[in-house]
């Protein structure tokens, strides 16, 4: 499964490094590699079964709190 | 090899490279020899001809003198086969040998006695002058006569075109039960009369170009002025004159070098073999591609929809044509979903089918040794493998071949268990269902292959998955500006897409396909019975 | 700055919201569990309700013609400001795309492809969507119309297969519910379907004929929208009466139970067609609006390459939202509206009031100015 994650995300860098580079729009290519690894290591943290922390459950109980709740 | 890779990444537009200075030398430079005038002398002026287009007995030079007393010395140049000897004997060499005026010969200056030959001896209806080598050859490869004489400086080319053409009979393809059955041919003077034989407005224009360094096509664009948008008609010119290229053999050559997206499966250049269908698309706004030695028409732009009209709708009435028009539709969408749905409901989804069939097909399905999807293969493979063969065909042998292939892929493959019954039905209705719409017969041949292999991976999510990828891709190409999905998605031109509406209610032309005359006619309402009034004869 | 160049049409504008209403309606399991046979009275009262809100959306956007959603919050709130209640809203959107489709792949999954693991499914989604955003707006809402009458031709076979099922008996008993599970489903009913058009904020500047008829046109496709859904309610609960709550996917029901000439049953299929293409079309216009906001926020000049990383997030981001459905079933019926009201009503409403405070004040400098 790591195996194919790593390999979906090198060939998502071959395709789009060439136009980034060519463009050379450096803001750009920050910003792309920002996302990049962002999405490759919580893929990489999905795929080894890592409890990662869900934004909407934390919101939940939140509200729970509040009493903003049916 | 990295140079092997480089060059490929190069031919698929990968890395652009910045300067594209120095790198399309496909195309060899005029020679000089011929960029070089008309000398006065016969003798050079004829070794300069010879040299350039060489010794081949089919080029005549007949050299011969004229004058009253014989004194002036010309020659006469043509291919044997590409003219009518009867025009060259008639209109040139004989007024030339036997004109008897040329008293002021002292007195007249060279450039007068050659209007005097070219305005009053020569008898034919189109006279032209040329200077250099280059353009006398290439008269004369097209079917000229070019004369020179000692002393002029210029050639005058006679057109004396007459050469072996096919007659105008119906197209094999394209056929209709009612409707003209003429079709172009292969001699483009006879094009353009035929489609001028159907419009006879003086605004339609034939813009003429030549393409091809080896080949020297003519080819000519036509197109009303007033109705086709004329950053279209500059588009097509534009595109046209780029091309470069040594031989343009057929009209699907411009039609490879033009199109918007060379690498989709639908083509966005639409094309036909008959007037009347050329004649109604350039009324509508279109323009229209004539190339020389080929019977194809091309139409620029193209939409999705036109695939599915043929010339036939518009003239029979609307309600059976609207019923046609359906029943295209949904033979396009048998065609490629067909075996894809055939292997998603025996592999993935059994519940599906009504019971009762379901026992035929199991049982039908049983002693195959081959899993549905290779079975399914094999045989759209073999009819794409019997089409083929059936266009080749010898005709003595053509009824022998048809026996064997209906008998052996049919009865005996069925009777020895290699394939099932309702596959080969289904396959037989695909290849049917197929020719409906030949237009797009290539693409859907594709994409029924496509459809199969997701099919059988993914069952009907598969279809789904490529059902939708297939209208994304019909979405986002466009055909010389204008979006190839045009009149399907329901915002504008409906009339004539789904179904087809009465002539009487198209008034206007297709938006954004016709820049300026939008309204077609004043009508718009069913035409009622009008009786003339006839009086009494009391 | 132009990061979009396509126009479309206001009719394709108008339908695409429709569409996008009308795939909601396979999925109205989140409050048809609440109020069970009678879940149509709050929905009327919520369309009514909502009607004000997507006044109040239309005029945010025409009072700063031109500017999507992003540039609107820059402008009213001041650079720093306008930023963060943006990226409130990208987030939002982001959440929206990955509970969209983690909600189509777990049906997938669960009715049609059983042994196929989620991700397969997602991640093949998504890569159409991506491709459909990659062309721009134009072919992310081409076949609008399409889908919709495809949805409303088999809207209409269904209805003539459960004709001889529905019973109207199975209206009642009404008003015997506590009136706090009434209030609740109207505030899912406009917080869960139509608050999402919120979204359609982001693409009312590239629309034809803009601003003088939008009202027209996004009012028209909120009420056909949402008088599909009305009509899907309607079916479901004349059908299945009282059971309606028993079940995840009602229309799934209504579909398995209905015949058609005594040998077309089990049309299912027809309900997974239906809910695979409409949901890809909301799923794709969404992920094309999370695309242009993140774009617009981070002022780059195109959202062309970060399509596909921003793909892979959402992958994560569908998996890691919820731990399972039922989680989410219950989230969305308890906390979610009132966490989606924060978004959809609080913020445009602040940033329209904000907006007409600001013109005001300007105003007044104006005349001061003037009369000086």
């Amino acid at each position: 499964m790591i195996v194919l994650i790593i390999l979906a995300f090198i060939i998502m860098l071959a395709i789009n490094l060439p136009s980034l580079i060519k463009s050379r729009d450096y803001k750009l290519i920050i910003i792309y590699g920002c996302f990049y690894t962002a999405s490759f290591a919580l893929s990489l943290l999905l795929a080894m079964n890592v409890k990662l922390p869900s934004i909407l459950e934390m919101a939940d109980s939140l509200f729970k709190t509040l009493k903003l709740s049916y | 090899m990295f140079r092997y890779i480089y060059n490929k990444l190069k031919y698929s537009g990968f890395l652009k490279t910045m300067s594209n200075a120095g790198e399309q030398e496909l195309i060899e430079s005029k020679d000089d020899i011929e960029l070089k005038t008309i000398t006065g002398s016969l003798q050079s002026d004829l070794e300069l001809i010879r040299e350039v287009m060489g010794t081949s007995p089919d080029i005549k030079i007949h050299e011969f003198r004229y004058g009253e007393n014989c004194e002036f010395k010309g020659a006469i140049i043509f291919v044997d086969g590409l003219v009518s000897n009867e025009i060259i004997t008639d209109s040139i060499l004989k007024p030339l040998k036997l004109y008897r005026n040329f008293n002021n010969y002292q007195q007249d200056s060279i450039q007068q006695t050659l209007d005097t030959v070219k305005q009053t001896i020569i008898c034919a209806g189109e006279v032209t002058e040329k200077h250099t080598i280059g353009e006398v050859v290439e008269s004369c490869l097209s079917g000229d006569t070019v004369f020179i004489s000692d002393g002029f400086d210029k050639a005058l080319v006679i057109s004396t075109k007459g050469w072996e053409k096919r007659s105008i009979n119906e197209p094999q393809t394209e056929s209709v039960v009612r409707g003209p059955r003429e079709g172009f041919t292969e001699n483009f003077r006879t094009n353009t009369a035929l489609l001028r034989r159907r419009i006879k407005s003086p605004k339609l224009r034939l813009d003429h170009l030549t393409i091809g360094e080896k080949t020297v096509t003519n080819v000519c664009v036509a197109y009303i002025e007033g109705v086709a948008d004329p950053g279209i008609v500059e588009t097509v010119k534009a595109r046209l004159k780029s091309i470069n290229t040594d031989s343009i053999i057929d009209s699907g050559y411009i039609e490879q070098f033009i199109e918007d997206h060379p690498f989709s499966i639908f083509p966005t250049i639409g094309y036909s073999e008959k007037p009347d269908v050329i004649a109604g698309r350039i009324l509508e706004g279109r323009v229209a591609i004539i190339s020389d030695g080929s019977p194809f028409v091309l139409t620029v732009p193209m939409l999705f929809v036109e695939s599915f009209q043929s010339a036939e709708d518009y003239y029979i009435r609307p309600f059976f044509a609207s019923l046609i028009r359906v029943l295209r539709y949904v033979a396009f969408f048998l065609t490629v979903t067909a075996p894809a749905i055939f292997i998603a409901l025996t592999t993935f989804h059994q519940e599906l089918i009504p019971t009762t069939l379901l026992f035929t097909i199991s049982a039908a399905r049983e002693g195959t040794p081959f899993p549905a999807f290779l079975e399914a293969f094999i045989l759209v493979m073999s009819f794409e493998i019997l089409r083929e063969a059936g266009v080749r065909l010898p005709r003595p042998v053509g009824q022998a071949i048809s026996i064997v292939g209906a008998l052996i892929m049919g009865e005996a493959a069925v009777a020895a268990g290699l394939v099932g019954a309702p596959m080969v039905i289904t396959i037989a209705l695909t290849a049917v269902a197929g020719f409906v719409v030949p237009e797009q017969m290539d693409s859907a041949a594709i994409m029924r292959i496509i459809l199969l292999l997701l099919a059988s991976i993914l069952g009907a999510l598969g279809i789904a998955l490529g059902l939708l990828g297939i209208l994304n891709h019909i979405a986002s190409i466009k055909s010389f500006g204008i979006p190839y999905c045009t009149s399907l998605t329901f915002h504008h031109n409906m009339q004539d897409s789904y179904i087809r509406m009465p002539l009487w209610s198209m008034s206007k032309r297709p938006k954004g396909i016709a820049s300026k005359d939008i309204t077609r006619t004043n009508m718009e309402i069913p035409p009622s019975p009008i009786y003339a009034n006839i009086p009494d004869n009391k | 700055m132009t990061i979009e160049n396509s126009r479309i049409s206001a009719g394709q504008f108008m339908f695409s919201i429709a569409c996008f209403l009308h795939s909601s309606s396979l999925l109205t399991s989140f409050f048809v569990i609440i109020t069970r046979n009678e879940s149509w009275m709050p929905f009327v009262a919520s369309i009514i309700i909502c009607i004000p809100l997507i006044v109040s959306y239309v005029l945010l956007s025409k009072s700063y013609p031109g500017m999507n959603l992003i540039q609107i919050n820059e402008a009213v709130f001041g650079r720093v400001a306008g930023k963060i209640v943006s990226a409130l809203y990208v987030w939002f959107f982001f959440t929206l795309t990955s509970l969209n489709i983690r909600d189509l792949g777990t049906f997938v999954n669960k009715t049609t492809m059983v042994k196929t693991p989620i991700s397969i499914i997602i991640i093949l989604f998504l890569l159409l969507c991506v491709w459909s955003s990659y062309y721009g707006l134009e072919v992310v809402t081409r076949y609008s119309i399409v889908f919709l009458i495809i949805s409303c031709v088999i809207l209409f076979i269904s209805i003539i297969a459960v004709y001889d099922l529905i019973e109207l008996d199975n209206f009642l008993p009404m008003f015997d519910m506590p009136l706090n599970n009434y209030v609740q489903v109207s505030h899912i009913a406009s917080t869960i379907p139509f608050g999402e058009t919120v979204i359609f904020l982001m693409v009312t500047p590239y629309v034809d004929n803009a601003p003088k008829n939008l009202m027209r046109y996004f009012l028209g496709g909120f009420l056909l929208g949402s008088i599909l859904i009305l009509i899907v309610i309607l079916r479901d609960i004349s059908v299945l009466g009282n059971t309606i709550q028993y079940f995840s996917l009602p229309s799934f029901e209504v579909f398995r139970l209905g015949t058609l000439f005594q040998t077309i049953s089990h049309m299912e299929i027809m309900f997974s067609i239906l809910l695979i293409v409409l949901l890809y079309f909301k799923i794709s216009v969404l992920f094309y609006v999370t695309m242009l906001a993140i774009a617009q926020l981070l002022n780059i000049r195109s959202y062309r390459p970060i399509l596909l990383p921003c793909a892979a997030l959402v992958v994560v981001y569908a998996f890691t939202a919820f731990k399972d459905v039922i989680t989410h079933t219950k989230t969305a019926q308890e906390t979610t509206p009132f966490f989606w009201t924060l978004f959809e009503i609080l913020l445009p409403v602040l940033t329209l009031i904000v907006s007409f405070v600001k013109k005001k004040a300007k105003n007044k400098n104006n005349r001061k100015a003037v009369s000086k």
